[in-house]
């Protein structure tokens, strides 16, 4: 047990500003919640090691800041990303409105990944304007999970990152399985060929 | 250590701890670690009903405050905790080994006899804790919690000033989980039965059953460790120094193994006539790992007649050893069966292929064999007819030596002795010897054992295998052996896994800044701005900061218009810089930024650029530059220029802009506009003052950087009436710094046409034409004609139409390879183009 961990992924998390992606994270990577509200400037990232089916997945989580103006600047932090995850804050329609954008930001910035929508704050229904039905229509249409969380309250938090981090780890496996049975055909290939050499030899 | 400084620095180490934990003993000692000696202050400390060892690493001696203490390692003092203080020989007689878990550290003492009285009260304090531990079974280690967190979290000076860098996570991994081992693991009871049997050189006759010797008890054994002597003796054998098991034995063993369980051998090892056989429960194989085997010969010639053999493995978390020895015979030579015993000790080492451990370095160690210590001479008669035991054990060599004078078998014990001296015996009979040597009978053959958790529960002899002058002789154990609880220690793994995720966060260093937006308010063509960026690093950990690249391009940090003092550099903790940010709007400079700043609000501050503080191995700050330009001339398209009805200072950025976009003319030339009114000031004033003044251009551009160029601008910005505020070479370092900052070059023919044709005077008068528009092929005529004027003055003003070219083709053509564009100027300052001019200046 050399190795403190089985797998290495690159998390990241954006989504427009004071949705709550820090806060997330700091819930995920802390158990921590702070009312008070300072925005990201700049990118920061935290480390967590989860056990998923007695496989240890080392977790580097990239939380990028919101604001419009670093936009292009953060585009350069999805690279060597295996998920992303997408914040709403569901007492703002308006960050909703803007999911479509950042799932935008995906497609240009990354080839394949795997995504999850998370729509934060759901701890107070008087103040939530984001219908569930609404979300969960649209996460449909776009082929991702959708999760509601309360970073404050501790809601759904855990569930969603090891959501995320179980697609990215049987995402891996599959690529694994698929290259190691186009590498035993290679391998059958080769023996072919070395066989032939040896024919030649002789 | 005199007893003053002893008292200060018990003094400055009790400061180190909290209420109700209390500093016993401290004591200096020395470790080697590479190649240098690392002092160490190792201090016990007693908390409650637990205690511990911390070694701290002292950076100024004697240590005064705290700061000069750090804790290098907590060992808490429970069941995985030993201390081993059998001296060796030369330095090796310094040393001691600190035992925790799997992990062991050497010590040495300072050779002073000062030292060495303290080094008993260090030894016996530490035994009588270790004693107190094993008798309550049970500590409560928590408030050593305070100190391992601590040492997370804590600024390690070393670490702070970069002198060493943070442990890495996987060795902090592998250090957590091996400080809560006693967290996940338990101790789960083994039965181990020792056997030991001279057997004076008799070969396993078909008839013998060792099942009288070897199946005594109710429950079968977890492990047989069988120990014989003397199976064979012939000089062959001693000479060869037979090493090959004997397979007649081994079989006969087990046979004669308890019949309730299967069993299998684990390894034997023989050297002349000794051998070790290991055997086990068949259930146990998987528990079994780094099983190997030591020999030691001792006696005449080290050929092995005597010696020791032994066999080390680790059973889950427990390292076991057993060591089978024969020592010297005759009843006086007890001194060198001592010896022998020490050789044994000294020389014995088990090597798994990665480690090695000698007999001492095991959690359990059971040691047995035909020791061949006599009873010291008496009343023979007494002694083959006593019937109590106790009167006549004191008479035990072995027991003077070991018990009486410390001498060997030092912490180890034995059970105690409730059977016949098991030499010397006629063979086949029980009678004692009778032959013409008539030896006195003696308890030769002996089990020992040392190590915490282990209770015996038998110790006897067997009469009825009457084989061999010796009778077989065996110990039944309970040995309590650490066993991982697997779900204990999935529960602990996940936690230690949190906790170094936690080191991890905690190790990132972070750069603090002061403020994250830096506004320069109105900036100005060709005027210096400077703001402090004030970094410092707040954190336990040395910050390297480096100003990176906003994107995969490999453009640079920021934009070319602005100057940070320090891309790169590194803190230490407490530290803090200054970085200055530069920006000046040069001729290059002015376009861009109008263009960068064209989707703006007049009024509103903008972001200028970002730059992204990129600390190694943390996160990255982004900073942002704000500011407002106020447009000028400089940097405004010949179009523009020909379009402005007012004022340029009346126009805000944008208005500019959508101007500067309209390329197609819509907006009309100013109805009286040949040239630009900005060109067309500057090169008047300088028709009427400059055509005769000595080095009006010059190819250094002396007049670059003068501050009268702000003046020329505002006056040229604001239409001003004032007189022109310029001398002549600032007119012409004005009028060169406008062709320079239009957003394209006034030449717009290639470098390739050029490096072609500016040889001949016609082609180039056919590029002006065909590649060039006419408001740009107009202005650049106009200038000709202007620099024509000066070449004609050569006499007064001493400008040849080299040092002219040399002066305005760059700002003119902004080629790479300036060659072709100087040919080409030549070319019309060497001919009369005033009639081409004159055509071309009345096209519409």
């Amino acid at each position: 047990m050399a190795r403190d961990y089985d797998h290495l992924f690159k998390l990241l998390i954006i989504g427009d500003s004071g949705v709550g992606k820090s806060s997330l994270l700091i819930r995920f990577s802390d158990n921590t919640f702070s009312g008070s509200y300072i925005t990201t400037i700049g990118v920061d990232f935290k480390i967590r090691t989860v056990v998923i089916n007695g496989e240890r997945v080392k977790l580097q989580i990239w939380d990028t800041a919101g604001q419009e103006r670093f936009r292009t600047i953060t585009n350069t932090y999805y690279r060597g990303t295996h998920g992303v995850i997408v914040v709403y804050d569901v007492t703002n329609g308006e960050s909703f409105a803007n999911v479509k954008r950042w799932l935008q930001e995906i497609d240009s910035n990354c080839e394949v990944v795997n995504k999850v929508l998370v729509g934060n704050k759901n701890d107070d229904p008087q103040r939530k304007v984001v219908l569930t039905e609404d979300a969960q229509r649209f996460a449909e249409q776009m082929g991702i999970q959708l999760f509601e969380t309360s970073a404050k309250d501790n809601i759904n938090v855990e569930d969603m990152f090891l959501s995320i981090t179980d697609r990215v780890l049987r995402h891996k496996k599959n690529t694994q399985r698929q290259q190691n049975e186009q590498n035993d055909d290679r391998i059958k290939i080769n023996d072919r060929s070395q066989g032939k050499k040896k024919r030649k030899c002789c | 250590m005199n007893n003053v400084t002893k008292n200060s620095i018990l003094q400055t180490v009790e400061q180190k701890f909290r209420l109700g934990e209390v500093v016993l003993v401290i004591f200096e000692a020395y470790q080697i670690v590479g190649v240098e000696h690392q002092n160490r202050l190792l201090a016990i400390v007693k908390s409650g009903n637990s205690s511990a060892l911390f070694a701290f690493n002292v950076s100024n001696y004697p240590p005064v405050n705290l700061s000069d203490l750090h804790i290098e390692s907590v060992i808490p003092i429970n069941e995985t905790f030993l201390i081993d203080c059998s001296s060796g020989f030369g330095i090796s007689s310094y040393q001691f080994i600190i035992i925790s878990g799997n992990e062991q550290t050497l010590y040495y003492y300072y050779p002073d006899p000062e030292i060495f009285r303290s080094k008993e009260v260090f030894e016996r304090t530490l035994k009588k804790l270790i004693q107190e531990y094993s008798e309550e079974k049970h500590g409560d280690f928590q408030w050593l919690e305070a100190y391992k967190s601590s040492d997370l979290t804590d600024i390690d000076l070393n670490i702070a000033l970069n002198k060493f860098p943070p442990k890495n996570r996987e060795s902090k991994f592998r250090e957590e989980l091996e400080r809560r081992k006693p967290e996940y693991t338990i101790h789960e009871p083994y039965k181990i039965y020792c056997g030991t049997w001279n057997v004076n050189l008799n070969a396993p006759g078909e008839d013998l059953s060792l099942r009288e010797w070897l199946a005594t008890t109710e429950d079968a054994p977890d492990i047989y460790a069988i120990g014989l002597q003397e199976i064979d003796m012939s000089p062959e054998t001693i000479l060869r120094g037979e090493i090959r098991p004997d397979y007649n034995w081994i079989a006969k063993i087990m046979e004669g193994l308890h019949p309730a369980d299967q069993y299998e051998e684990l390894l034997t090892v023989r050297l002349v006539g000794m051998m070790l056989t290991i055997v086990i429960k068949k259930s146990l194989r998987g528990s079994i790992s780094k099983c190997c085997s030591s020999m030691v010969g001792t006696g005449t010639l080290k050929f092995g007649n005597k010696g020791g053999v032994g066999i080390s493995f680790q059973i889950n978390e427990t390292f076991m050893c057993f060591v089978n020895s024969h020592l010297a015979a005759h009843v006086q030579e007890f001194e060198r069966r001592n010896e022998d015993h020490d050789e044994i000790l000294r020389r014995m080492s088990f090597n798994d292929g990665f480690k090695s451990r000698n007999i001492l370095e095991h959690h359990q160690i059971f040691w047995i064999g035909d020791l061949n210590y006599r009873l010291t001479k008496t009343d023979d008669e007494g002694i083959r007819t006593f019937c109590d035991y106790e009167k006549i054990f004191y008479l035990d060599q072995l027991y003077i030596q070991r018990v009486q004078e410390k001498r060997v078998f030092r912490d180890f014990q034995e059970g105690k002795i409730n059977f016949r001296p098991t030499y010397k015996y006629d063979p086949g009979t029980d009678d004692w010897d009778s032959s013409e040597k008539n030896r006195a009978p003696a308890w030769c053959d002996r089990i020992f054992w040392k190590g915490a958790r282990i209770e015996q529960i038998a110790y006897e002899s067997v009469m009825q295998l009457r084989m061999s002058d010796h009778k077989p002789v065996y110990g039944v154990f309970i040995a309590y052996i650490l066993t991982r609880d697997e779900a204990k220690f999935k529960k602990v793994h996940e936690e230690v896994l949190k906790t170094v995720d936690k080191y991890e966060n905690d190790n990132q260093p972070q750069i603090t800044v002061a403020e994250t937006d830096i506004d320069f308010g109105m900036i100005r063509f060709h005027e210096h701005y400077s703001r402090e960026l004030l970094v410092a690093n707040n954190c336990h950990l040395p910050v390297d900061f480096e100003f990176i690249s906003k994107d995969d391009s490999s453009n640079g940090v920021c934009e070319d218009w602005i100057n940070i003092s320090h891309l790169k550099g590194e803190l230490i903790t407490g530290n803090s810089l200054s970085i200055r940010i530069d920006i000046f709007i040069d001729e290059k400079a002015a376009s861009k930024i109008i263009r960068r700043l064209r989707d703006s609000t007049p009024g509103e501050k903008v972001p200028l650029d970002i730059l992204v503080l990129h600390v190694k191995n943390g996160r990255d700050v982004f900073i942002t530059i704000f500011g407002e330009y106020q447009p000028s001339v400089f940097g405004l398209r010949l179009g523009t220029l020909m379009k402005l009805q007012k004022p340029l200072i009346e126009y805000t950025l944008q208005e500019l802009v959508s101007i500067d976009d309209d390329v197609n003319n819509t907006i009309p030339y100013h109805k009286d506009a040949k040239a630009p009114r900005e060109i067309w000031l500057l090169t008047d004033y300088l028709y009427r003052n400059g055509l005769l003044i000595p080095h009006l251009f010059t190819v250094q551009r002396k007049h670059k950087l003068s501050p009268r160029i702000c003046a020329i601008r505002d006056w040229l910005d604001e239409w001003s009436t004032e007189p022109f505020p310029g001398t002549p070479q600032t007119a012409g370092e004005a009028l060169l710094k406008i062709l320079e900052a239009l957003p394209e070059p006034l030449v717009t023919i290639t470098e390739h046409n050029l490096s072609i044709y500016a040889s001949y005077f016609d082609k180039c008068r056919e590029l002006v034409v065909n590649k060039m528009s006419l408001l740009n092929r107009k202005i650049f005529l106009y200038i000709l004609m202007f620099l024509k004027e000066i070449q004609k003055n050569y006499a007064n003003n001493g400008m040849d139409d080299r040092t002219i070219v040399k002066v305005f083709s760059h700002p003119m053509c902004r080629h790479q390879n300036d060659q072709h564009c100087q040919r080409f100027l030549l070319q019309f300052l060497a001919n009369d183009f005033k009639e081409f001019a004159k055509n071309e200046f009345a096209k519409q």
